[in-house]
């Protein structure tokens, strides 16, 4: 695939995961407008609620960050790796047999 | 009113589990490992396999069997768990431990017993990063899903689809011996699926929820904030589903592909939303969505296939 259109393609995931992103979080860190929680179940307090809505947004940057990398590799420099399938990952080259 | 509808609905398209046929023991045995939802397991776990190499098909086999072993496994220590509230829930009610047809610590023994049969089948014929990662989901499904999350927050789902998402993991260590960054995506890809899946079920059991006491999106945020959530969750998913093509994982077929399947869910989300907020019927569209989702992921999967095969 040309490289513009990754580009194009990378940037508009990112624009929508960022919408989404807030879209997760807002009503977490908000007071809820919906109706109160149904008294049948326990209701999580709201750090612990933030908190796990976080996590995914974390991996999902560093992955955005990594397919970066991925898209835009940098010559090798350097010492070779030691540890393949890690490095493989860190420096976001591209899977086996990738076209 | 919704919901009494959401039930009605629901309970005409779902017949409870293992109403269907007089019980036996084989028959229970199987209905523990709950097999229609390891179908679905196995279509992620053996396509990465294609599309990361070239698999013999012993192998494809050692990597059928043990997943479904794991996985029925984690399943049959799930019922074990969940036996006080499938007892309330009528979706789950007719399962072997509740209906008294099967003693609960048979039932926990029988699921350790397919695990470990798992763990030593795939690292014996495999090798040990495979696995390792299905054990890991084993883990995650028992302890951090079920154990810990299911009844105490709503994120249960969206942290516990992370125990749905080792598969591709797995079948892609099982041919490469390693993980790297086309699997992670396929990892984050079921992971970022589950949610819109999940809740458009859970809207509606919401009553089977609650009288279970599981704190589900729909009963702790509401159901328009439910329905916004799968909005968010469906627009990061197509993301992840276009960027592996964005760097070289796969080609324009894939691309093409996940574009129409995750358009057609994404329309399926809106719809459900746009139902709620004119005050119209949108049980039927929740559980369009529900089965919609089930193909969407099998389909994209087989696409992955496809696209790698063709480019070969």
């Amino acid at each position: 695939m040309p490289s513009p259109f990754s580009d194009v393609v990378f940037w508009a995931a990112v624009a929508l995961c960022a919408v989404a992103q807030v879209g997760i979080l807002r009503p977490l860190v908000t007071p809820r407008r919906g109706p109160a929680p149904s008294a049948h179940v326990p209701v999580a307090r709201r750090g612990t609620e933030v908190l796990w809505a976080v996590v995914p947004a974390v991996g999902l940057t560093l992955l955005l960050l990594v397919t970066w990398r991925a898209i835009h590799p940098r010559p090798a420099t350097g010492p070779a790796p030691t540890a393949p399938a890690l490095t493989m990952l860190l420096d976001g080259a591209a899977a086996p047999g990738a076209r | 009113m919704k919901e009494v509808s959401a039930e009605a609905g629901a309970s005409a398209a779902v017949v409870a589990e293992g109403a269907a046929a007089p019980p036996t023991l084989l028959r229970d045995l199987v209905m523990l490992t709950k097999p229609r939802i390891i179908s679905l397991l196995l279509v992620t776990t053996i396509a990465p396999m294609f599309v990361a190499g070239r698999p013999g098909w012993g192998l494809v086999l050692v990597v059928l069997v043990g997943g479904y072993l794991m996985a029925g496994g984690a399943n049959a220590v799930n019922m074990y768990l969940d036996r006080d509230i499938d007892d309330v829930m009528a979706r789950t009610r007719l399962r072997p431990i509740p209906s008294g047809r099967l003693a609960a610590t048979a039932v926990v023994a029988f699921g350790v017993a397919l695990a470990t049969a798992a763990t030593f089948l795939l690292a014996h014929f495999a090798n040990v990063l495979t696995a390792a990662l299905a054990l890991a989901g084993f883990y995650f499904y028992v302890f951090v899903y079920t154990r810990w999350l299911k009844r105490t927050t709503p994120q249960n789902i969206v942290i516990g689809g992370a125990a749905g998402a080792f598969p591709p993991l797995v079948g892609w260590a099982a041919v490469t011996g390693r993980v790297d960054l086309a699997a992670v995506y396929l990892f984050l890809i079921v992971f970022y699926w589950t949610p819109p899946h999940f809740w458009a079920l859970a809207l509606l059991k919401q009553k089977d929820y609650g009288n279970a006491g599981v704190p589900m999106a729909p009963l702790v945020w509401g159901e328009r904030e439910t329905m916004d959530q799968m909005l968010w969750y469906t627009l990061i998913l197509i993301p992840l589903t276009l960027l592996p093509a964005a760097f070289g994982a796969f080609g324009l077929l894939y691309f093409a592909s996940a574009l129409a399947l995750g358009l057609v869910l994404l329309f399926g989300v809106l719809r459900v939303r746009a139902l709620e907020r004119r005050a119209a019927v949108w049980t039927k569209a929740a559980w369009w969505v529900y089965k919609y989702s089930l193909l969407y992921l099998a389909l994209l999967f087989v696409a992955m296939v496809v696209d790698r095969q063709v480019g070969r």
